[in-house]
């Protein structure tokens, strides 16, 4: 607690590890400090990472919110269509979509804030519904990442022998396959027959789609650090005292691969949204009607020369969502570097 | 009508000697269309069509989609043919092709007799003999073409063949020596001349082989032949030197590269700006361009009414749609005029299946059940239909295209059947195989979308869509009544004009029964580069873009 308030006041000062204890030049015992508290002291003191963290609170808790200005500013939901119907733009009522099928642009009121798509739906609602898309499927792949790709490095690199030759070819498979393409691939293959009671429209299709390609891009690198961890002493020693071959993954070497994959999950995030992004861009990844900021940008293509918001405010909530989880990741990074120094006043 | 008339009367008005020349022959359906285009028409060059859909295949014997009729209909010339050079119903005319003359027609209308014109050759100097015609639609039936029930279902023996009960279809004689050729029919049937103008009843080699020629197409005696072709990116066309039929036009341009780009906004921007040739009549100009094009186009852009019918099928022989409250709920629900919106503008609401240039058609939208349909729809009766129907929470797939408008009809219609209580979820298909997908045994879709777009002047054409004993793979929405057969079956026997009130029943009938849910006629785009010679261009209601009328400046 005393070095928390000594850095509280940011001072310059010494370098603070976690262990061993030390005594301070004036005799005064410091409080011992985990890897984890000291962690999330340096990552306090990144502000540019806390600034984009509260970004990112900021667009989930939008589009958290998507139903309610869905229902009680914008009075229409994300796939009603209205085409034939009018909005007032400045006491004049205009066509939601003009005779000759142009959609109205941005109103800038309640109704029809950013316009609407060639449907008449209201693109504020969709961008907001689309982002919980987007994010929705960036959280469940990173899910089946961290725990497919966590599993498979575990099994291959402590186990080695059968369980590496099976499953170390298989992520180079993968890994050796462009992600666009392999997404796109399995993207249209699923997106007819979907896979098992899951219909080809879900989004969960995307979702599974894109923590598959993405699981080796864990599990190589946890396959190393667990190859480098199970050479170490303590693990035999864990042996000799006659503990499991699970027990000792998942208490003796999964707390030493955790920063890895704490690393690992901001990017994967970030890496998951601009994939679904691409694929549902292309056709491959949410189906229609559903929205995400990738079917949104396509969408609003055909209007960039006239209204080019329609592409352009989904493309930056897009840029703005990854490159804030991107910026928070590299802030957990820096502040999980057992090499980087937090300087305290002594 | 009148966004057609206004700009064709204004170019009548304004041309130069030569174009005057050029507009008269296109705006009247006597003389010689081609040869009058063609004294003044500058000949040669390359001209670029670019297409947001690539025909399913460049073998007449298995295509028969708009995209494709246009170019194999310049390859393949048929015994009859449709009038070339002809804008609007006049170019539905039917003329000999490679026939001496029409038919001879006897045996109380069972027997057609044909005479080929004597010298004819093939694009690789192979002499055309009577009994290619024979070999053509027995390829017909084999391979099979989308449209072969229009062969194996009235030619007599047609059906022993396709059932592989025969060698060969016992209904056709034919004589090399002299180039007759006699078919028998089931059953008296006037529109087996209209057939037969169809570039898919177009004779082959014997050599040709009985499969799909997707990468090659097949050996044509048009004035045109194939050139290198990449299924699906390009096809190309290059004039045939030794083609030589009176009244069919040779063709101006040495040329002509069909190149598909899925992004029919790019297609529109590159013709604009002259960077290709031709925008595809085939497709639908985007809303987001069309005021662009209007402004600075003007003078090379069109609206052309033509005969096509657009309309969703709805599974009778399943549920929720076996049903006649939940069809008719869907009529009742469904907004013709938002569906225009889609398109652009550029479709005329209506429910009726024949579209109003043709005999039979022309029903006022304002007849049309539950509500006019050029009016709002009538949700309050749908919902109470649904109620009757017992069918709510059903769950309904709904196929539909992938390209525009036609996504975005999906979105709607899928909306609306939502908005009535069923569970609706999209299925989009990829436009080059969704004809095809949805026509698959095993899939019976239960709901979707279907177009037709005129082969010839007949309603039979497009009734026949929904007959239930034809054999036919274009039923999509299995529609088997007793009534209705019996009509499509006996209708035929007389020309159109004189069962035209009959046929007009026929189809409120349809609509009344709710076995389709049409919305609308198209008016298609015709769109060129400055580079060409707008006037004389023709888009034929037969083979849209018709390609011998292009020519450049």
């Amino acid at each position: 607690m005393a070095l928390d308030s000594a850095d509280d006041r940011g001072a310059a000062g010494v370098v603070v590890t976690a262990a061993p204890r030390d005594l301070s030049p004036e005799g005064r015992q410091p409080s011992a400090i985990g890897p984890w508290r000291l962690a999330g002291r340096r990552l306090r003191r990144n502000k540019v990472a806390l600034f984009f963290l509260a970004l990112f609170v900021v667009i989930v808790a939008m589009c958290l919110l998507a139903p309610v200005y869905s229902a009680h500013i914008a009075g229409i939901g994300p796939n009603t269509n209205n085409i034939t119907g009018t909005v007032s733009v400045a006491g004049k009522q205009q066509d939601v979509v003009s005779l000759d099928g142009v959609p109205i642009g941005p109103t800038w009121g309640a109704h029809y804030l950013l316009g609407a798509d060639t449907n008449g739906r209201d693109l504020a609602v969709r961008l907001l519904y689309g982002g919980r898309t987007s994010l929705l499927i960036g959280a469940i792949a990173t899910v089946i990442i961290i725990v497919l790709g966590t599993l498979a490095g575990l099994l291959s690199g402590y186990f080695r022998g059968a369980a590496d030759f099976i499953l170390r070819p298989l992520m180079e498979l993968i890994w050796s396959f462009p992600v666009v393409i392999l997404g796109v691939a399995l993207g249209t293959a699923l997106a007819i027959g979907g896979i098992g009671p899951v219909k080809g429209n879900s989004v969960y299709i995307p979702a599974f789609i894109i923590g598959v390609v993405y699981i080796p891009y864990l599990g190589k690198p946890i396959r190393g650090e667990v190859m480098r961890v199970r050479n170490q002493d303590y693990i035999d020693a864990a042996r000799v005292q006659g503990m499991g071959h699970w027990r000792i993954m998942f208490s003796e070497i999964m707390p030493n691969v955790s920063s890895t994959i704490i690393v690992f999950v901001p990017l994967i995030l970030a890496s998951s949204i601009l994939l679904e992004s691409y694929l549902s861009f292309l056709g491959a990844g949410v189906q229609a009607p559903n929205a995400s900021w990738g079917t949104l940008i396509s969408d609003g293509l055909d209007y960039l020369q006239t209204t080019p918001t329609f592409s352009l405010i989904p493309g930056a909530m897009l840029v703005l969502t990854v490159l804030s989880i991107n910026v928070v990741g590299d802030g957990i990074r820096d502040a999980l570097d057992p090499r980087a120094q937090v300087r305290v006043r002594t | 009508m009148k966004r057609y008339l206004r700009p064709l009367g204004a170019s009548l008005l304004c041309g130069t000697v030569a174009v005057v020349a050029a507009c008269s022959s296109s705006a009247t359906s006597t003389g010689s269309p081609g040869s009058t285009a063609s004294s003044a028409a500058k000949n040669g060059g390359t001209i670029t069509i670019d297409a947001g859909t690539a025909p399913l295949s460049a073998d007449q014997g298995l295509d028969f989609t708009t995209q494709g009729t246009e170019l194999y209909s310049v390859v393949n010339t048929p015994l009859l043919t449709f009038q070339r050079g002809v804008s609007g119903v006049g170019g539905a005319k039917i003329i000999p092709g490679l026939a001496q003359a029409l038919p001879t027609v006897t045996n109380g209308g069972k027997t057609y007799t044909f005479m080929l014109r004597p010298g004819l050759v093939y694009s690789n100097g192979q002499a055309i003999k009577a009994s290619d015609e024979t070999y053509a639609l027995e390829r017909d039936i084999k391979i099979p073409w989308q449209a072969a029930s229009f062969v194996s279902a009235y030619i007599a023996g047609g059906t022993a063949y396709a059932d592989g009960k025969a060698k060969t279809i016992s209904g056709i004689t034919t004589d090399d020596a002299t180039g007759k050729i006699v078919v028998n029919l089931v059953a008296p049937f006037a529109p087996i001349e209209d057939i037969f103008a169809l570039a898919g009843t177009a004779p082959v080699p014997p050599s040709t082989p009985m499969k799909n020629l997707a990468n090659t197409g097949t050996i044509g005696d048009g004035p045109y032949m194939w050139g290198p072709i990449t299924p699906n990116q390009s096809y190309t066309l290059v004039k045939n030197p030794k083609f030589d039929v009176p009244g069919i036009p040779k063709g101006h341009a040495n040329t002509i590269i069909f190149q598909v780009n899925t992004n029919v906004l790019a297609n529109a921007e590159a013709v604009l700006n002259n960077q290709a040739d031709v925008f595809d009549a085939g497709d639908t100009l985007p809303a987001s361009i069309i005021s662009q094009v209007q402004s600075q186009a003007s003078d090379r852009y069109q609206e052309v009414p033509t005969n096509s019918s657009y309309y969703w099928f709805m599974a009778v022989n399943q549920k929720p749609f076996n049903n006649l409250y939940a069809r008719e709920a869907v009529l009742a629900a469904m907004d013709d005029r938002a569906l225009s919106r889609l398109d652009s503008g550029l479709l005329s609401p209506d429910c009726h299946l024949i579209p109003p240039g043709i005999v039979g058609g022309g029903s006022s939208p304002a007849s049309c059940p539950f509500h006019p349909a050029d009016g709002p729809p009538n949700m309050t009766e749908a919902k109470s239909l649904m109620q009757k129907s017992g069918m709510i929470g059903q769950p309904v797939t709904v196929y539909g295209e992938e390209r525009a408008p036609r996504r975005q009809w999906l979105d709607y219609i899928t909306g609306v059947l939502n908005s009535l209580g069923f569970k609706a979820t999209e299925k989009v298909v990829n436009s080059s195989v969704y004809f095809t997908t949805i026509g698959a045994p095993t899939l019976k879709p239960q709901f979707g979308f279907g177009d037709w777009v005129q082969d010839f002047p007949n309603p039979w054409d497009f009734m026949q869509l929904f007959a239930g004993n034809a054999g036919s793979s274009l039923n999509y929405g299995y529609v088997n009544d007793p009534h209705y057969n019996s009509q499509i079956n006996t209708l035929p026997a007389s020309t159109p004009e004189s069962v035209a009130s009959q046929w007009t029943a026929l189809d409120n009938y349809a609509v009344g029964k709710a076995y389709y849910a049409v919305y609308g006629h198209q008016e298609f785009p015709k769109f060129y580069s400055d580079q060409m010679n707008f006037q004389a261009g023709v888009l034929s209601v037969e083979y849209q873009t018709d390609l011998t009328s292009l020519e450049l400046k």
